[in-house]
């Protein structure tokens, strides 16, 4: 067991290395092959795992300076490896292709070295068995992240963007820290405990610091604004993986918190919920407002985020409340949906860098068309979709139906206080998930149909075959796994719990050939193409099309008082009683809300704060000399009194 | 058993198809009384169909897959979700999952399907249309999901089968809470089939027009297969209201006389709803765009009030 998993470490490690110390053209292909073949077995080596049982294994276990280091694989784990490795399936396929067409020559061996670098590391951080273990791996998948985002780094935006992420992800360290510290004080060793429990407030504080530092890392609102900034900037495959599995490692590093390190408890539980009810709908509020496509699928995952998150919550009040039927579901949506996201979102990623990099543009508004152009990509895409917007039978219904489930009964067992909080959040929940339906049409209506808004969008091209083969991998898991829930549900263990959707597939199956079939043999098979509609011109050019912003500003205008638009008019007039307009101008402004209230304020406070320091610190010798010098008689006065 | 259930499956199926387009003339037969007009004929449904199978289909030039598939699977999926509401007849076991929320689910997968068709063949109208319908389903479907979620509190099963069911035998006639779930249901049907005052079927004017604006670029056999999708819509919409508020009439065993009564009775019922309908239709004006969400939140509040209210029984 230990052998098998020793190689699969070695063979991330070896396609890590290999391009990053030989120099040969195309070296990155080499690579990818490796890491694919190390996906492959890693997924095969956690299926069994994942279905014999669900105590732990043992796969290695030393120590490194006294801090002892174990990794171990479970039920939950072995659910986070197997995304892992089809998802390290899927870019390896992919990124040859993307790192053949990116410019720039350096970088590209960089980029193809990390990332099986960061995907072992987000590895090791899933099978971490020891505190101090996780929290090594943890920083080592923040720093490898870091380089992947600054891979454009000549662009402004993507400065910015890496500096606010690194910046975000060693607070959300520092908060891991204090909080493994804190664990480690109270309990006294560095393995993870089981069901702390009592009320001991280093307990209570240790779980704080956890959960924050965990929320900084899965964007939750209102610490999510590093995110749309990074995922973006990456090159494809690291946003892919960055949206896809590092998110899915924080959310199973909150899971493994809530449901193994602590004890539930009530107030915690409304924490996450609201935690989550607050990213999952402001996440899809913005989500639904962006114009950058990559931007649109980073503010999605942050909306997934929080749907994960209402369903841990949830899983803690139920446990909490005597209700463990419910609470089965909850958590068993919760998982799901952590692990459908990574696929879809993986697939989104996958296929909108593709189109990204074909068109030229990230902008949606200058895009359009590009289904007919990358016929392949943009099927892809649209079973991404379909899955994201829940239909059913994907994978992402299955999540969002089990916490819905689990949401209505809980209005029917639960105290009154608590029949109206399931009420709140189911109505949240809801407007979610229908806003996701807006946000998608949007992206894929404008993206991928009618005519192209661009040159570079109309000169769009098909990718090579091995771009659209790695996210067709996770578009067929993403079917499978919705097709097959209930078969899934019944063979890890828990019956019943979801109706048979294979059955829900077949026969929409059955009927859409049977309609088309009626249709074809009794309806007229008459079929022109010509021009339906061209309001009396020559031809309807694409600037007679919907843009992005007229296709959401009704949404926008419903929910105004969340967006925060500001119009700034200016005007000046001829004359003195303002009667003679001469120019002006006008624009809608979002207000950034939390950029504005809390980020900012913040880092003016720090700012106020390290200026003082800063005085102290004027660069001369005389002075830092006089320093130690003080510093030396206190030493004496204080070690003198104190004998 | 699962004979039977595939007995009810096609029966459903086809009693729905074939009653559909007949209500849909109900309503607009009422709404030319009302208008001091003749109105159609009862079967021109039926005729209109007919003539759209016939005659050519004509696609945009620069529509892709989505205009070729979208009219079938939106049918189909209508269909299915067909057998997941009995309309006349209960039977013992599910074919497939009856599930509320599997339902709502699909259609939402329906609504989808027409909004992205709109967007395919690059006209002004369709793009109009889409991001009409999916700004209002954007509020309308938590909405939704809380006249669903009283309705199972209410009835304790989430199946519609059982749900049925229940109606059949816990519900007195004016019970409270079923005067109220009426209220949120009926205004989930204007919505979800786009009759005035939220969306007016009639009209072809740019300013008004949610629905039709979508379907404006389809002819032919897509625009049948939409219409008919349409009414399928509504017909299921209707029975879910129907037979919760007045199940009398629905058969729970198989037997021919029991088919019959149950038929001819919904056929009654759902008339007599039709023509409420239509009344309704006439008495309101067409509201503004951005007034509608007023409407949508007099439903949340009444299905908000129907499990206040059963928590307080």
């Amino acid at each position: 067991m230990s052998e098998i998993f020793l190689f699969i470490v070695l063979l991330y490690a070896l396609s890590g290395v290999i391009p990053l110390c030989i120099r040969k053209k195309r070296i990155w292909s080499v690579s990818s092959i490796i890491m694919g073949g190390g996906g492959i077995l890693l997924t095969l080596f956690s299926l069994p795992c994942l279905l014999v049982s669900s105590a732990k294994t043992i796969l290695f276990q030393g120590e490194w300076v006294t801090f002892p280091i174990c990794i171990g694989i479970d039920r939950l784990s072995a659910l986070f490896c197997i995304l892992l490795g089809m998802l390290s399936l899927a870019v390896a396929l992919y990124t040859p292709g993307y790192l053949d067409r990116m410019h720039g020559n350096r970088r590209r061996y960089v980029v193809s070295g990390f990332i099986p670098l960061f995907l072992l590391s987000m590895l090791l951080v899933i099978l971490a068995g020891t505190t101090i273990a996780f929290l090594v791996f943890w920083e080592l998948m923040a720093i490898l992240s870091f380089f992947l985002v600054l891979t454009e780094f000549e662009e402004e935006k993507t400065r910015y963007a890496s500096l606010f992420y690194l910046a975000m992800t060693q607070i959300s360290t520092v908060f891991v820290f204090l909080g493994i510290l804190l664990m480690c004080v109270s309990t006294g060793s560095w393995e993870y405990p089981s069901h702390l429990s009592g009320s001991d407030p280093l307990i209570s504080l240790s779980f704080l610091c956890l959960f924050f530092g965990i929320a900084i890392k899965s964007g939750v609102i209102p610490f999510h604004k590093w995110l749309p900034h990074a995922h973006p900037a990456a090159p494809s495959p690291v946003s892919a993986l960055m949206s896809g599995m590092m998110i899915s490692t924080a959310l199973y590093a909150l899971l493994r918190v809530v449901t193994g390190f602590y004890a539930p408890n009530a107030a915690w539980g409304f924490l996450i919920l609201a935690f989550g009810c607050l990213s999952a709908v402001l996440g899809v509020m913005y989500a639904l407002k962006e114009q950058d496509i990559k931007g649109l699928l980073a503010y999605s995952s942050i909306d997934n985020t929080g749907i994960i998150l209402i369903g841990t919550g949830l899983w803690v009040l139920f446990t909490v409340f005597g209700s463990p039927a419910l609470a089965l579901m909850a958590i068993a949506g919760a998982v799901f949906h952590a692990i459908s996201h990574g696929l879809f979102k993986g697939l989104l990623f996958l296929t909108a860098g593709s189109v990204c990099q074909a068109a030229g543009t990230r902008n949606i508004d200058e895009m359009g068309g590009i289904l007919v152009r990358m016929p392949w990509t943009g099927g892809l895409f649209f079973i991404g979709v379909l899955s994201i917007v829940s239909i059913p039978p994907f994978s992402g219904f299955i999540g969002e139906f089990l916490i819905i489930m689990s949401l209505i009964g809980g209005l029917s067992e639960l105290s009154p206080l608590l029949q109206i909080v399931m009420v709140v959040v189911l109505s949240l929940f809801s407007l979610t998930g229908a806003l996701t339906v807006t946000t998608f049409v949007k992206a894929v209506g404008l993206t991928f149909l009618a005519l192209p808004r661009s040159e570079g969008a109309y000169h769009a091209r098909e990718v090579p075959w091995p771009m659209y083969a790695g996210p067709a991998v996770l578009a067929l898991m993403s079917a499978g796994l919705g097709i097959f829930s209930g078969q899934i549900f019944s063979f890890l263990g828990y019956p019943g719990l979801l109706p048979d959707l294979l059955v829900l597939f077949l026969l929409l199956l059955g009927t859409s050939v049977l309609v088309y079939v009626a249709v074809w043999s009794y309806a007229s098979r008459k079929t022109r193409i010509t021009r339906t509609w061209d309001c009396g011109m020559r031809a309807p050019s694409s600037k007679m099309e919907y843009t992005g912003s007229g296709f959401t500003e009704p949404v926008v205008r419903f929910f105004a008082p969340v967006y925060r638009t500001r119009i700034c008019v200016t005007r000046e007039y001829l004359d003195e009683h303002q009667c003679l307009f001469r120019t002006g101008t006008g624009s809608i402004h979002l207000m950034k809300f939390f950029e504005e209230c809390l980020y900012l304020p913040a880092a003016r406070r720090i700012d106020r704060y390290a200026s003082l320091v800063a005085a102290l610190q004027n660069g001369d010798i005389d002075r830092f000399v006089l320093y130690v010098f003080c510093t030396v008689i206190l030493l004496i006065l204080i070690l003198g009194w104190s004998a | 058993m699962i004979g039977e259930s595939f007995i009810f499956a096609l029966l459903n199926v086809a009693f729905v198809l074939v009653i559909s387009p007949f209500f849909m003339m109900v309503i607009k037969k009422v709404k030319a009384r009302v208008q001091g007009r003749q109105g159609p004929h009862l079967l021109q449904g039926y005729y209109n169909l007919a003539k759209l199978f016939r005659k050519e289909t004509l696609y945009s030039e620069y529509a892709g897959c989505i205009s070729r598939i979208a009219p079938y699977a939106a049918l189909s999926i209508l269909l299915v979700a067909a057998i997941m509401v009995p309309l006349f007849w209960i039977p013992e076991q599910e074919l497939v999952t009856a599930n509320i929320i599997v339902f709502l689910y699909l259609l939402v997968a329906g609504r989808l399907l027409i909004a992205l068709l709109g967007l395919d063949a690059a006209s002004t109208f369709g793009g109009m249309g889409s991001s009409r319908e999916m700004s209002l389903s954007a509020i309308i479907e938590p909405v939704t999901v809380v006249v669903f979620a009283a309705l199972v509190y209410v009835t304790g099963s989430f199946s519609i089968h059982d749900i049925f069911r229940t109606a059949t035998t816990i519900f007195p006639a004016y019970n409270p809470t079923v005067l109220l779930l009426s209220v949120p249901l009926f205004i989930l049907i204007i919505v979800e089939t786009g009759r005035v005052p939220v969306d007016n079927p009639e009209t072809h004017l740019e300013l008004t027009m949610v629905h039709e604006g979508m379907l404006l670029d389809t002819s032919g056999r897509n625009l049948a297969l939409f219409e008919l999708s349409h009414a399928v819509k509504q017909t299921l919409l209707m029975a879910i209201l129907l037979n919760i508020i007045v199940p009398a009439g629905i058969a729970l065993e198989l037997s021919v006389g029991a088919l019959i009564l149950g038929g001819v009775l919904f056929l009654l019922k759902g008339t007599v709803l039709c023509v409420i309908i239509g009344l309704f239709e006439s008495a309101y004006a067409k509201m503004r765009f951005f007034q509608i969400p007023n409407l949508f939140m007099i439903a949340f509040f009444f299905s908000i009030l129907t499990i206040f209210i059963e928590v307080m029984l």
